[in-house]
């Protein structure tokens, strides 16, 4: 517990000088970090909760995540629970019915989503500072009494069935499905796909519904992020005020690691459509491992889907075969992926596989070059500060971060451990970390097997 | 002519920072370009964008689209800076940047650490004036927009209905094509006309600059100075936007059934007018109309339809017109079980109601309540002003676009009664429905797997 926890951890700070536009920076860490201050705090109740105070635009976003109560908590047969009670947390609480509170919250100018991955449940919320006081008190009404009522439920369901139903014919979820079915154990949470939601939805009932409450959204599993303009030890008692009536505990989940199969194999899903829509991966590497950071940049020269990577190149620029290519390390609590997409016509889809599985080849081969490194590092430099530039997005990024278990530090950190990665870490996680053995491929469309040789033709 | 861009005439002015909404501050080049800046400190940042008052609206004819691939050309280099140049100058310095295509704009977007927006304004003023063209790179990027198509629309279950919904709405006006263009369309492009293109519409006196973050005109001056001022001033080229005519009261059906759509949704669409058009005085309350109608799970219709009735799952207005008039739309996605004759009653009863007796007063309030909260949070990111001046190529000044807040304020109760009058009295020109395919709608299908073929190769 965090209880002892002192109450002003001051991360660091920084500034950037607009006015030293001509001078090129010499200490280009320094003029790249964000302002942010992240104070790292604990309620009197011991809530922790990060707080930037943010002055500038008179808002406050704040997050509340709670751990482990995304769909990868849905019971068997009860696939989609958490996503309903997602789309229940608006409709009636305490005195007021489903229009007299969603009213209540327009009266205070109120942004709001609540949403679920995986993982985890997510309410986000942007308001006017000066509505601070009105809006915690709403939020305590919602965590503490919510109506829960049959007739929302229903209409709420209506609309997932349908919503959920028709994203099976496109391409990109339909290749998610084929994806998760191949290479996760099928007892393995992830494996649930919006097939499972659509059979196992019209069976959800109310009681359903506050189970989910009472097991998952305990304040042991709850984790806080605001950003703006308020006071922060005045904020700690109203946090402590707001959560009280939640669950102390929630009920321990405990999920292993996903494993992979059939990894190295292609999945084709026949599908009458012009374009095929291909999803290559391999495994990736957990936020843990030392070799992350270099790990997102070797991810980048490789795969980038903005301007500049190897298939970006070969595919797009070159070969004009592809609108979008793109290759990310995804990272989800129970496991990581090194995952790209890509989409072309059918006649070529098949020679963009080949040359994807050339481009790992290569890169496993050959390495990377210290022109595509300083790139990336450049790139992944500058383009932190461009996450701190309001309040929803820094309370975006450090929400992330609590989750994770990085440090509040890692603000002001965070660069440095870009700028000190050598080639030799690049090479050497490169030769780690890239298995062409284990590049698997899904594809959804109708790829023609016969052309996968070049056409001369296809670029005109 | 040097002569004239030499002298430099800065037309500086500050507009009164009161009820404004972003309160920029905003000066002209002798050429013309007109440059607005939002000075907004919240984070060492700067978003740019660079909008040109050009639009698929105003490709010829028989290369529809020609001003959406002349957006992709803008990122293949110029006579001083490739393409990979460009792009390493840019993302050497963490930049994120894209464009993106209308019917009336085209747009460049830059955001950048502030200590690098005279970099970004260099590259942006060298585009202006040193696109270079050659046939592979054009036959390159062909291809790429082609597949950009296909994504976009060929493989989209719902293309199909929006491209037949274009050519309903308009007989005449060139918003009836997508502004990506037809297959045909792209094929015809050549490096000739991208040229003629980007000469006619690409001149600074046919270009906005919007500059917001951290940054102030007096700092900013200097630079736009420095990379914009000697640009030539190129002849201003006409709009031209062919009449849609009156469709005298005629009313499209149209039925549109897929095996790859698996819910049934009905649009209905009315004529409509914008800030310019005949009627102009209802554009406005058609905006709060249409917050009214479906702005949010509070909405009238939602609150009808979708929760009391239960006759639909969502409910959706659209009301954006641009340079010329585009219809005022309403559609609704149908709750299951529910045929569509059942939901065009509800619908009629619904047009009648209000034709008879408008809105409410709280209604209005709470319409205008929620319009005015989206602009207390423009300041809290410096990304929001870019798009916000994008209607200057509709035809709107900054002076309008700023008094937004006290124009919504202002709309009265009557304001509202009158422009229903006007949209809604008339049948609407198209009525569109879209349903399941008869064969594969059983709701556990998935995306037509024929079969399923995993193996190693």
């Amino acid at each position: 517990m965090l209880l002892l926890y002192p109450l002003f951890t001051v991360i660091f700070f920084l500034c950037a000088a607009p006015q030293s536009y001509a001078k090129e920076a010499d200490s280009k860490l320094k003029a790249l970090n964000p302002t942010t201050k992240v104070q790292d705090l604990t309620s009197p109740k011991g809530q922790r909760i990060w707080i930037v105070e943010h002055h500038q635009a008179k808002v406050v976003s704040l997050m509340l995540m709670f751990r482990d109560a995304g769909s990868k908590s849905d019971p068997l047969n009860k696939e989609g629970r958490a996503k309903i009670a997602a789309a229940l947390f608006d409709e009636g609480a305490g005195e007021y019915d489903a229009q007299h509170l969603k009213n209540k919250f327009l009266e205070q100018k109120v942004q709001w989503n609540v949403s679920c991955n995986e993982d985890v449940l997510e309410v986000f919320l942007r308001f006017p500072a000066e509505n601070l006081k009105a809006v915690v008190g709403l939020l305590k009404l919602v965590l503490a009494k919510p109506h829960y009522q049959q007739d929302a439920l229903d209409r709420n369901r209506n609309e997932m069935l349908t919503d959920i139903s028709q994203s099976l014919h496109t391409e990109s979820v339909a290749a998610k499905i084929a994806l998760n079915e191949l290479i996760y154990d099928p007892t393995h949470p992830y494996t649930r796909t919006p097939k499972q939601t659509l059979k196992a939805l019209p069976g959800i009932t109310i009681d359903d519904i506050k189970s989910y409450r009472t097991e998952r959204l305990g304040r042991d599993h709850l984790e806080v992020v605001a950003v703006g303009s308020l006071k922060p030890q005045e904020f700690l008692v109203s946090l402590d005020d707001m959560v009280a009536d939640l669950p102390s505990k929630a009920t321990p989940l405990t999920i292993e690691e996903a494993g992979f199969k059939h990894l190295g194999e292609k999945k084709i899903v026949t599908t009458d459509i012009p374009q095929s829509f291909i999803y290559y991966l391999q495994p990736g590497i957990p936020y843990v491992d030392p070799d992350f950071i270099p790990a997102t940049l070797m991810a980048r020269i490789l795969g980038s889907g903005a301007w500049e990577s190897r298939l970006w190149n070969e595919i797009r620029e070159k070969r004009g075969l592809a609108y979008s290519v793109d290759l990310v390390l995804q990272n989800t609590d129970h496991s990581h992926l090194l995952l790209g997409q890509a989409s072309s016509k059918n006649e070529t889809a098949m020679q963009v596989i080949e040359l994807i599985r050339t481009a790992w080849q290569e890169i496993f081969d050959h390495g990377i070059t210290q022109k595509e490194l300083d790139l990336a590092k450049d790139y992944a430099l500058g383009d932190f500060v461009l996450h701190f530039d309001s309040t929803a997005a820094i309370c975006r990024a450090l929400a992330h971060y609590q989750h994770i278990n990085l440090p509040p530090t890692y603000v002001n950190e965070r660069n440095a451990l870009f700028a000190k990665v050598t080639l030799e870490d690049m090479n050497r996680v490169t030769k780690r970390l890239i298995k062409p053995q284990d590049l698997t491929f899904v594809c959804v469309g109708s790829p023609q097997q016969s052309s996968s040789a070049p056409k001369k033709d296809q670029a005109a | 002519m040097k002569k004239l861009y030499l002298i430099a005439l800065f037309i500086l002015s500050c507009l009164p920072s009161t009820a404004g909404v972003f309160n920029p501050q905003t000066m002209t080049l002798a050429n013309g370009l007109q440059v607005i800046v939002i000075p907004n400190p919240i984070g060492p940042v700067v978003s740019i964008g660079m909008i040109y008052k050009v639009g698929t609206a105003d490709d010829p004819l028989n290369m529809v689209g020609i001003s959406h691939f002349l957006e992709h050309m803008m990122f293949r280099g110029t006579k001083t800076v490739s393409a990979t140049e460009f792009n390493h100058l840019l993302l050497g310095k963490g930049a994120r940047f894209n464009a993106h295509t209308t019917y009336d704009s085209t747009v460049y977007t830059i955001k950048i650490a502030s200590a690098y927006l005279d970099l970004a304004l260099k590259l942006e003023a060298d585009r202006m004036q040193n696109l270079d063209f050659n046939d592979k790179l054009v036959a390159a990027e062909q291809a790429i927009v082609m597949e950009e198509r296909l994504m976009r629309l060929d493989n989209n279950p719902f293309g199909q209905a929006y491209e037949a919904t274009l050519h309903s709405l308009y007989w005449y006006h060139p918003y009836m094509t997508p502004p990506i263009g037809y297959p045909h369309h792209i094929r015809a492009y050549t490096r000739q006309a991208l040229e003629e293109h980007y000469q006619k519409w690409y001149g600074p006196n046919n270009a906005v600059l919007v500059i917001s973050g951290d940054v102030t005109l007096e700092q900013v001056k200097p630079l736009v100075e420095k990379y914009f001022k000697d640009i030539a001033v190129r002849p201003a080229p006409q709009r031209l936007r062919s009449v849609e005519p009156d469709h005298q009261g005629v009313t499209m059906e149209m039925t549109l059934n897929s095996p790859r759509i698996t819910l049934t949704d009905i649009s209905w669409y009315f004529a409509a007018p914008n800030h310019n058009s005949p009627n102009k005085e209802c554009y406005y309350p058609l905006l709060v109309l249409q917050q009214i109608l479906a702005g949010n799970d509070t909405a009238r219709f939602y609150r009808h339809l979708v929760e009391t009735k239960r006759l639909a799952v969502s409910v959706n207005v659209d009301y954006s017109p641009g340079l010329k008039p585009q219809p005022f739309g309403l559609s609704a996605t149908l709750a299951p079980n529910i045929s569509p004759q059942i939901m065009r009653k509800a619908m009629q009863e619904e047009l009648e109601l209000i034709l008879k007796k408008g809105v409410t007063e709280e209604e209005l309030a709470n319409a205008k309540r929620d319009i005015l909260a989206e602009f207390i949070f423009a300041q809290d990111s410096v990304n929001a002003a870019v798009a916000f001046f994008e209607p200057i190529t509709q035809g709107f000044t900054v002076e309008e676009l700023e008094a937004i807040p006290d124009a919504i304020k202002n709309v009265t109760r009557e304001d509202v009664f009158k422009a229903i009058q006007v949209v809604f009295a008339k049948d609407p020109t198209l009525v569109i429905t879209v349903f399941p395919g008869k064969v594969e709608a059983k709701i556990e299908g998935t995306i037509e797997a024929k079969k399923i073929d995993v193996g190693k190769d």
